[in-house]
């Protein structure tokens, strides 16, 4: 027969080996009888015949068990058996098996939940058709990407007209406030509205837009709308009829231009529930830099050709546009762009992640050294009777697998675990997070990850036993066959590598628990205890100017009579937020009068519309002149408060009173000047910022102020909110409240990567630390065992029990200063990665190191003083008659 | 030996092939009948034989093996090994015999 049908036949047998059996023991019995017969044939009494037929018949188990060897396959049976006795070695020593593969477990599971994370967010590609063909523009000045922001509507337009290697183009008019409220029996819900220009789905390829969508005539404010697939189904019962019909939002009617495909999201801006034309005819401010906007390569066009192309139309904008300040559009791969804040807390905590991983992986060699160096007898014997040293290795490897195995499995659970708390804490902190999910790839890589580990502790100890001669081991005994020096020292330094690691860990929780402690110490300017905010979006059609005006002073006064609301106002963008209208403002009075206030000379000059009590809710104390009030009104002169910062740098060598009275233009009004108020930060990192704030009555026509209302209390944010709702309603009840939320929370949202950070690295560097003295104590414990006879005997002759105690804390404190100088380096190498996101602090503060490196050093030694104690409550008599019968 | 009974006998069952081993060997190889099983099985696996269930003389289940065309080849090629092998030494045995 041929190798491989011979190989199928052998096969065949091995399965059916037990039917195989049965049959051969009927074949036996039947024989028997047979033969019984023919001896009773020759006169035999029966019993004979019996007796003889069984002679001649011979030993038939002896058969059967040589045509059992015979039909199965060798080296799957010794696999087989190999398994089996690892479980039963895991049986034997459950604690141990835990420990391991509790230890896989953590740092494969930890390795694929991050992973799953990097994946979605860095690896994996935009959910568009062609996404490598998506690119973002940017307006800067000419090869200073740092000066990079959004693009002007003159701009925008000026590109989509000029360039051709673009298939199509679009802006995004991103605000955070637009949005429109639907109102159905009497509940009204917020829309996420975008507004786009007309090539925006064609831009994404997002799949066919069900209706016509938008085309450039619809570029001029006409109110469309394209629903989301979602918002279809949820709020219109998926009707077929409805594109072309009028649907009322906010009070207007819209027409329905289509249904966008299921599951188009913005890549921008995330979610939408809808998107409208944007006025692009209109926004022909060659200064106000507002629009988002993305392209989409042709097809056969590199980026390189692309951006060569933009070069000359950034020329021609220069001659077409002279007053805008940043002249040059620049096109960057949108998925770089999107995930460029991503990329290094995610790279930091993929390398922290990784060194769990090693901690882990350290562990369990060390452990399965420990162990199986103390098996080192049995393997010895084993040897001595014949088994091939080959036999013992595979043993030994496929114990290693068994327990990567089922860390592997423990390793998953953990992964999902491990997932769904990253997805709540990572959810605003990074972008794409709402894309994360447990992943076929993350699958594969903990698979990945199992095999290495298993072969990676796997192989230490099964090259010890290899290298060890049954002859030797069997001589010198159990006891001094393992505790060779060179073992004791691998594991000493397998111990030490371990106490680096969880340093290098430690010292990044650190770093980050610092910064994030610095950004709860900036002086913000403002309060955010006790105090909410929302939203409240009042439609234009039924609330035109003057009554908006009005409008926002009531709401304000109606929510200061709820009982507990010391004060309530409003303002177009919470302080602490970020940047918003930086508008250059002219000095008209004073010592510099004829300058302006500009971003480009490097100030972050901030504009805000406010109404209300909102000094007083925000706790921004006024210090010279006065805060906005009744006075305040259309028929007065446009008037402005200013921070002190702002008074300081505008009217130099004045006191602050001195600001009062003089005059200041923005926003094309002229403005007096009535009150001087605190600075307030421009973001949670302090940066500092020059106000002016415009009085919302004074200022209510020249659009529709989103502004978010400030209310400050005696009580917790969310027991005012149903008070607050519910004066809202008694205004007007088809308004809606939307985004309420606690001040304290808006601004931690502005340290959320930073907490992100924090609360992964602090997990990692907690599972190393406790991992590590889980090493350090093995290894001590480990060597007080081995150590006992010779313990007793120091103990016998007059050692002390400090003598003996200190034998073993000395040997801890050797491993201890290792790990400690090899992890200070290691840290310090990280700091390259930590420095992006520390604030105010330097990865290599000394502070934090020694602070670290206490604390590694106190846990040590709480893990060393175990096994010091046991050393030294050795019994000198039992140690010495223990020591015999090893 | 078992493939030339089964080749020259027919499909038998073992305790058949026993007692057939039995009357050629004139009793000279008296072994336990049960090791013959052991050999059908071998044969069984290189594919030389097969084998199904049917009633023996007395009415009993038995197994009955036959030959296969696999098997008549190998008893062939073993015949001629062997043939060759006993010449060699008969050839070697009457020339030492000379000799002496």
């Amino acid at each position: 027969m041929n190798r491989l049908p011979r190989l199928f036949s052998w096969l065949g047998f091995a399965w059916a080996r037990r039917r195989l059996d049965d049959e051969a023991r009927r074949e036996f019995e039947s024989h028997l009888e047979l033969l019984t017969d023919h001896f009773v044939r020759t006169g035999l009494t029966p019993d004979e015949a019996r007796a003889a037929a069984r002679r001649q018949l011979g030993n038939t188990t002896l058969v059967r068990e040589e045509i059992h060897h015979m039909n199965g396959v060798g080296w799957l049976d010794g696999l087989w058996e190999d398994l089996r006795y690892a479980m039963r070695q895991i049986r034997h020593s459950p604690g141990f098996a835990a420990v391991v593969i509790l230890t896989l477990g953590l740092g494969i599971g930890g390795t694929t939940a991050m992973f799953s994370v990097v994946d979605a967010i860095l690896l994996s590609p935009l959910p568009y058709e062609q996404p490598s063909q998506l690119v973002r523009f940017y307006q800067q000045e000419p090869d200073k990407p740092d000066t990079r922001t959004v693009l002007t509507g003159a701009h925008f337009s000026y590109l989509r007209e000029h360039s051709s290697s673009f298939e199509d183009v679009a802006a995004i008019a991103n605000y955070s406030e637009t949005g429109l409220d639907l109102v159905r029996e009497g509940r009204g819900q917020r829309l996420r509205v975008l507004r786009v220009s007309s090539g925006y789905f064609d831009t994404l390829r997002s799949g066919s837009v069900n209706g016509p969508g938008f085309d450039r005539s619809d570029e001029t404010g006409i109110k469309r709308v394209v629903l989301s697939d979602a918002l279809w189904r949820t709020g219109f019962g998926a009707g077929p009829s409805l594109v072309g019909t009028t649907i009322r939002l906010s009070g207007e009617s819209y027409d329905v231009a289509g249904i966008a495909s299921p599951g188009l999201d913005d890549p921008l801006a995330g979610p939408v529930d809808a998107w409208m034309p944007y006025n692009v005819a209109r926004d022909t401010n060659e200064e106000n830099n507002s629009l988002s906007a993305v392209g989409r390569l042709r097809n056969g066009v590199s980026l390189d050709q692309a951006r060569a192309e933009l070069l000359s139309i950034s020329r021609g904008m220069k001659e077409r546009f002279p007053a805008a300040r940043l002249s040059a559009v620049a096109a960057v791969p949108l998925q770089d762009d999107l995930v460029a804040p991503a990329r290094e807390p995610l790279g930091l905590l993929s390398i922290a992640v990784g060194l769990v991983l090693l901690v882990a992986c350290v562990n369990v060699a060390n452990l399965m050294l420990v162990r199986s160096t103390g098996r080192a007898h049995e393997f010895a014997v084993r040897a001595a009777l014949g088994s091939g040293r080959q036999r013992i290795v595979r043993q030994l490897l496929v114990e290693s697998l068994v327990f990567a195995s089922l860390g592997g499995l423990a390793g998953i659970v953990f992964a999902r675990l491990g997932l769904d708390v990253l997805t709540r804490t990572g959810q605003g902190a990074l972008p794409r997070f709402d894309e994360v999910g447990f992943h076929p790839a993350a699958l594969a890589f903990a698979g990945i990850a199992t095999a290495a580990t298993a072969v990676a502790f796997g192989m230490v100890p099964a090259f010890h036993v290899a290298r060890v001669s049954p002859s030797q081991a069997m001589r010198q005994q159990s006891r001094s066959a393992t505790g060779s020096r060179s073992q004791q020292r691998l594991r000493a330094a397998l111990a030490a590598v371990q106490l680096a690691l969880a340093l290098t860990l430690l010292v990044g929780a650190g770093v980050l628990v610092a910064t994030v402690q610095r950004l709860q110490q900036v002086d913000l300017g403002f309060r955010t205890d006790r105090v909410l905010t929302f939203e409240v979006n009042l439609p234009t059609v039924r609330y035109p100017a003057p009554r908006r005006a009005e409008f926002q002073e009531a709401m304000a006064r109606e929510i200061r009579t709820i009982p507990g609301v010391t004060a309530a106002g409003a303002i177009s963008r919470l302080p602490g937020t970020g940047s918003y209208h930086g508008w250059n403002t002219a000095i008209r009075t004073g010592p510099l009068a004829g300058t302006s206030v500009r971003r480009a000379d490097g100030f972050n000059i901030q504009q805000r519309v406010v109404s209300g009590d909102v000094f007083a809710a925000l706790g921004v104390p006024v210090l010279a002149g006065r805060a906005f009030d009744e006075r305040d009104d259309s028929n007065a002169p446009p008037r402005a408060a200013v921070s002190a910062s702002f008074a300081r740098r505008a009217f130099p060598n004045l006191p602050l009173d001195g600001a009062i009275g003089q005059r200041i233009a923005a926003g094309g009004q002229e403005l007096d000047i009535v009150g001087v108020v605190g600075d307030v930060v421009l973001d949670v990192y302090g940066a500092p910022a020059l106000v002016v704030y415009h009085a919302h009555r004074q200022f209510a026509d020249d659009r529709n102020w989103a502004l978010s209302h400030v209310v400050a209390g005696s009580l917790p944010p969310e027991r005012l909110l149903p008070a607050v709702r519910d004066a809202v309603a008694r205004l007007d009840p088809e308004l809606v409240v939307h985004r309420a939320s606690s001040m304290a929370d808006v601004v931690r949202l502005g340290t959320s990567r930073e907490r992100f950070a924090l609360v992964l690295m602090g997990a990692f560097a907690g599972v190393a630390l406790l991992l590590s003295m889980v090493g350090l104590y093995g290894v001590l414990a480990y060597t007080v065992r081995q150590r006992t006879q010779e313990i007793g005997i120091r103990l016998a002759l007059g050692a002390t029990t400090t003598q003996v105690r200190g034998l073993v804390l000395r040997q801890a404190a050797v491993v201890l200063a290792a790990g400690l100088a090899v992890g200070i380096g290691g840290a310090i190498a990280l700091g390259r990665w930590l420095s992006s996101l520390a604030f105010q602090v330097s990865p290599s503060d000394p502070r934090i190191l020694a602070f670290t490196a206490a604390v590694l050093t106190l846990t040590g030694l709480f893990s060393a003083w175990l096994p010091a104690r046991r050393a030294s409550r050795v019994e000198p008599k039992t140690a010495m008659r223990e020591g015999e019968t090893i | 030996m078992v493939l030339q009974t089964l080749d020259s006998m027919g499909p038998l069952h073992g305790y058949g092939i026993a007692r057939r081993i039995e009357q050629i060997s004139d009793d000279l190889l008296k072994l336990n009948e049960g090791t013959v099983y052991a050999s059908l099985m071998r044969l069984q696996r290189e594919g030389w034989i097969s084998s199904t269930w049917g009633a023996s003389e007395n009415n009993r289940k038995a197994k009955f093996y036959a030959i296969t065309k696999a098997g008549r080849r190998q008893l062939t090629r073993e015949t001629e090994n062997w043939e060759r092998i006993a010449g060699v030494i008969g050839r070697l045995l009457r020339s030492a015999g000379q000799r002496a």
